[in-house]
């Protein structure tokens, strides 16, 4: 689907809850008070649209990219969580209590039946958990699949609660009309969870996979390659990735994403480049061949398939090799007539992989801590270096396609900017699961 | 310019469609507000 048809149906998906509630609702209050109920609505269907935009449905996140799909998921929470923050104070002064039949409309006052702010006041305080927990989640070291499950559970219970506050506390959502809306508003959301957790690890059930070779290419990284167990294999792009669960039931949280740096002319098998980095990768030697495995995806759209281009530039950082060399082992594989060039760098030379294969015709090996007798490029990929490589004329022409540290691509793509380079020619991505 | 431009790709991607959803929904809350 196109990003601006998504940005529409997303819009459209927002503040559905707010035209149907000034269509559905009693005469309009006081600004202050409207202010309050329109950015409380907009707060709970924001939250309940979080659920989709969770990076785990490829026809929005293959389409718009991961990290742009997980980038607008982080920044839309907090704009929910200050709507949602700042929504109860706005309501100061409007006389509260219980039932009042001379105001049936609700207009002149509010609820104060306890189990509805009660629910309210539950969700005020999980949000920001909720968020802050996200924000902070590299530097708090959680487990992975433990974070996964936190956010998960949290996100539910605060659905839950906001759907309870809003049908039994606000003016607007106790219409029927809006009941029923954000009944099916939060059965969306809830059902896009019970879709990630139980029906696609069903389908991979049914289509598992098996651990063929575990290969040690450096002293800290891996290729590990899976093979179809009684099915066809996998469709997908070179660059894209997939999420891995190694040796788990697929109901578990224990699957990690990780690039494919096989080619998909080369199928079935799939290959993974994986860096001892966290719990998961630490362990990756000690998986057994014949292991079961599953797959989900793919993810992602870090491809040149079809791009009019002349040329590929390939610029990688350390494990940031994966996707891009799914990439070159496809285009060499298919006989690519387009031109291709790789910028490999590491910091020293026992971290390179797959040097045979690459070769030295179009790869650019640079060490930032080499030995004495070496040749390649020395430093880190820098705007120097990225200009004794390419040319004027590579810089307008060629699609640019960069994986690694983020300082890497920050200062690579800077400069590709300044050379002339459209951002729509530079490709990345890079995902971080807040 | 470019030092302002952090991962500027991503930000570029993203700083648009933010900014663009974030005024059409402050319009259609004000639409809502003074109805």
């Amino acid at each position: 689907m196109k990003p601006l048809f998504l940005i529409v149906i997303y819009l459209i998906a927002v503040t559905l809850p707010l035209v149907l509630s000034a269509w559905a609702g009693g005469p309009p209050r006081e600004f202050h008070q409207e202010l309050a109920s329109g950015l409380g609505i907009l707060a709970f269907s924001m939250i309940l649209m979080e659920f989709i935009l969770s990076g785990r449905f490829k026809a929005i996140s293959n389409d718009v990219g991961m990290d742009v799909t997980m980038r607008f998921h982080q920044i839309m929470a907090r704009t929910a969580l200050v709507f949602a923050l700042v929504h109860p104070f706005l309501y100061q002064e409007t006389p509260s209590g219980g039932p009042r039949p001379w105001d049936p409309t609700r207009e002149l006052t509010l609820t104060t039946d306890f189990s509805a702010i009660l629910s309210g006041i539950g969700a005020f305080l999980l949000l920001p958990s909720l968020v802050l927990l996200a924000i902070g989640r590299t530097q708090l070291d959680y487990k992975y699949e433990t974070w996964r499950l936190m956010h998960g559970i949290g996100a539910l219970l605060i659905a839950l609660l906001l759907l309870h506050h809003t049908v039994y506390g606000g003016r607007y959502g106790s219409e029927p009309v809006m009941t029923w809306v954000w009944l099916a508003m939060t059965g969306v959301a809830v059902g896009s969870l019970l879709m990630v957790y139980l029906l696609v690890p069903l389908q991979q059930k049914a289509r598992s996979w098996r651990v063929a070779s575990v290969n040690q290419l450096t002293p800290k990284q891996w290729e590990l390659t899976v093979q179809p167990d009684g099915h066809a294999g996998l469709d997908y792009k070179a660059g894209q990735f997939l999420w891995l669960n190694v040796g788990h039931s697929p109901f578990s949280m224990k699957e990690n994403p990780f690039s494919i740096c096989s080619a998909p002319a080369e199928e079935p098998r799939v290959s993974f480049m994986i860096k001892e980095l966290g719990d998961f990768t630490r362990t990756v030697g000690q998986i057994e061949p014949g292991t079961v495995a599953y797959l989900d995806g793919p993810y992602g759209n870090l491809s040149v398939d079809g791009r009019p281009e002349p040329g590929v530039a390939l610029i990688a950082g350390g494990v940031g090799l994966a996707p891009l060399l799914g990439i070159l082992r496809q285009m060499r594989a298919t006989n690519d007539p387009r031109k291709v060039r790789l910028i490999y760098g590491n910091r020293v030379i026992d971290q390179i992989a797959y040097r045979e294969e690459l070769g030295t015709e179009d790869v650019v090996y640079v060490l930032s801590e080499p030995p004495a007798n070496w040749e390649g490029e020395t430093g880190f990929i820098d705007g120097a270096l990225i200009d004794r490589v390419f040319s004027e004329k590579e810089f307008s022409e060629w699609v640019f396609v960069m994986c690694g540290p983020t300082v890497m691509m920050d200062i690579v793509e800077d400069h590709l900017l300044k050379k002339g380079t459209t951002s729509d020619r530079i490709l990345s991505e890079r995902f971080s699961y807040d | 310019m470019t030092n302002s431009i952090k991962r500027a790709s991503l930000r570029r991607r993203v700083s648009w469609i933010v900014w663009a959803v974030n005024i059409a929904l402050f319009a259609i809350l004000l639409v809502f507000v003074l109805r």
